[in-house]
């Protein structure tokens, strides 16, 4: 499946926006993207593993907080408008 | 060759000292909290009101990578708060209170270690060069802890001082801390200065008070110069008392305090007051003291003849121990002097609201 994620996170993925993983919910698709890039998942989650308050995730097009939620073929990190 | 890096609310800069040729944007978006240096590395400390709080380190200033694990500790509390006005935030776009760390304010290097302060107020302890850290339980689960609050700026530990043997950390708006056991207890060390707010008929509380900037001297580490909320002190003793000093200030509040360590000079940037927090009469100028704080006088020549309403952050000064000063303005300006103090001119560049600046 394909994760898209912010520019902002530019520093930390080497400017990569876009990336394949294997997950089936959405905990699972940011404990992926830590394998790939680590440290990159405390920046979508905070210490207990929530999304952190001032972003989006969509699964498919639906905006989701529930980190157990079944993910398919595309998963959106996005910066919220609550972010300033 | 040195290099001026300045640390804003969105993005880093780095110039060269000699050319003023400025960097392209670092980090563009983050803000640039602290930097440091450890071992082969320099250290920036970056975070966002999105992404949190990261560490990138460089060994070229060319090429940064970000570390996998900064500080961090489990749940939350205090203000929730990071915005700015005392010193260290923010005022549109502060970090979410979702984190136990919502800021890195401070490295500090020792014989044996790295050291960094937080917000909330705490402090973590990294052997390798800030890769992984551990968190300094001394100072973290200190006995008055249910006792700290946060200044305008935050809860936040914003500068550590000395060595392994006898280790200080300033904390806004709880108070200076010793430790002579490597960080392994930490006692209050504020005998002298008032605490904010409260009358001299109420008895003294063991924390609540607030210290702005502190400076040692490395070579007699018993002394040391704080520029607090409620004014400019000095001790002799190891922060064990504090005495007040401020002869010749033309006001007494501010955040800055730095100690040029060749000259012996100390530097600071007077404010008009806890409720003002700009220049006195829009006369923007550095001030220095040349025996040890006993006095004080406006810093050499080249200041603008202008109204300036602006400040200098407390992380926002920075020198090379060796007559380089550069502090960094809420208004994007950069000022600098190379002769300890004697002349100062501003850099050719106007960057967003400046929160930290080192020499390297």
């Amino acid at each position: 499946m394909t994760v898209e994620l912010p520019s902002g996170l530019d520093p930390f993925t080497g400017g990569r926006r876009r990336m394949e993983v294997d997950a089936t919910d959405v905990a699972g698709v940011v404990a992926a993207l830590d394998a790939r890039v680590p440290g990159l998942g405390g920046h979508l989650v905070d210490d207990r593993g929530a999304l952190r308050p001032h972003l989006l995730c969509l699964v498919g097009e639906e905006a989701v907080r529930d980190m157990g939620t079944p993910v398919h073929d595309r998963v959106r990190f996005l910066i919220a408008v609550s972010g300033g | 060759m040195t290099t001026i890096a300045i640390g804003t609310m969105k993005g880093a800069f780095l110039v060269d000292w000699d050319t003023g040729e400025v960097s392209e944007p670092l980090f563009p978006g983050w803000q640039v909290t602290a930097f440091g240096r450890s071992g082969d590395h320099y250290l920036t400390a970056v975070n966002s009101n999105w992404f949190g709080v990261g560490i990138q380190r460089s060994t070229d200033l060319q090429e940064w990578t970000p570390t996998d694990s900064p500080p961090a500790v489990a749940g939350t509390e205090g203000d929730g708060d990071a915005a700015g006005g005392d010193g260290a935030g923010d005022d549109d776009g502060a970090a979410d209170g979702s984190d136990g760390v919502k800021a890195i304010w401070t490295f500090h290097r020792t014989r044996d270690a790295l050291w960094a302060g937080v917000q909330d107020a705490a402090v973590f302890r990294s052997t390798d060069d800030g890769l992984t850290w551990t968190p300094v339980d001394g100072f973290n689960d200190h006995r008055t802890r249910d006792q700290w609050g946060p200044g305008l700026g935050g809860l936040c530990a914003h500068r550590i001082l000395g060595d392994d043997d006898q280790l200080y950390v300033a904390a806004s708006a709880v108070g200076v801390f010793r430790s002579d056991d490597g960080g392994a207890t930490f006692e209050p060390c504020n005998d002298g200065v008032p605490a904010v707010g409260l009358p001299d008929d109420v008895p003294r509380p063991e924390v609540g008070y607030c210290v702005h900037g502190l400076q040692m001297d490395p070579d007699d580490p018993r002394r040391l110069w704080r520029q607090d909320h409620v004014g400019m002190f000095q001790s002799v003793d190891g922060a064990a008392t504090w005495t007040r000093n401020e002869d010749g200030l033309p006001a007494a509040f501010g955040f800055v305090m730095h100690r040029d360590a060749a000259s012996g000079r100390l530097f600071t940037q007077p404010l008009h007051s806890d409720g003002q927090r700009i220049p006195v009469d829009g006369d923007f100028r550095v001030y220095r003291s040349d025996d040890d704080g006993a006095t004080w006088q406006v810093s050499g020549t080249g200041w603008p003849t202008a109204p300036t309403h602006t400040q200098v952050l407390r992380g926002a000064v920075a020198g090379d121990g060796n007559g380089k000063v550069v502090m960094g303005t809420t208004a994007g300006t950069v000022w600098r002097t190379g002769d300890a103090g004697e002349t100062w001119d501003e850099l050719d560049l106007t960057t967003p609201r400046i929160l930290s600046v080192s020499v390297w």
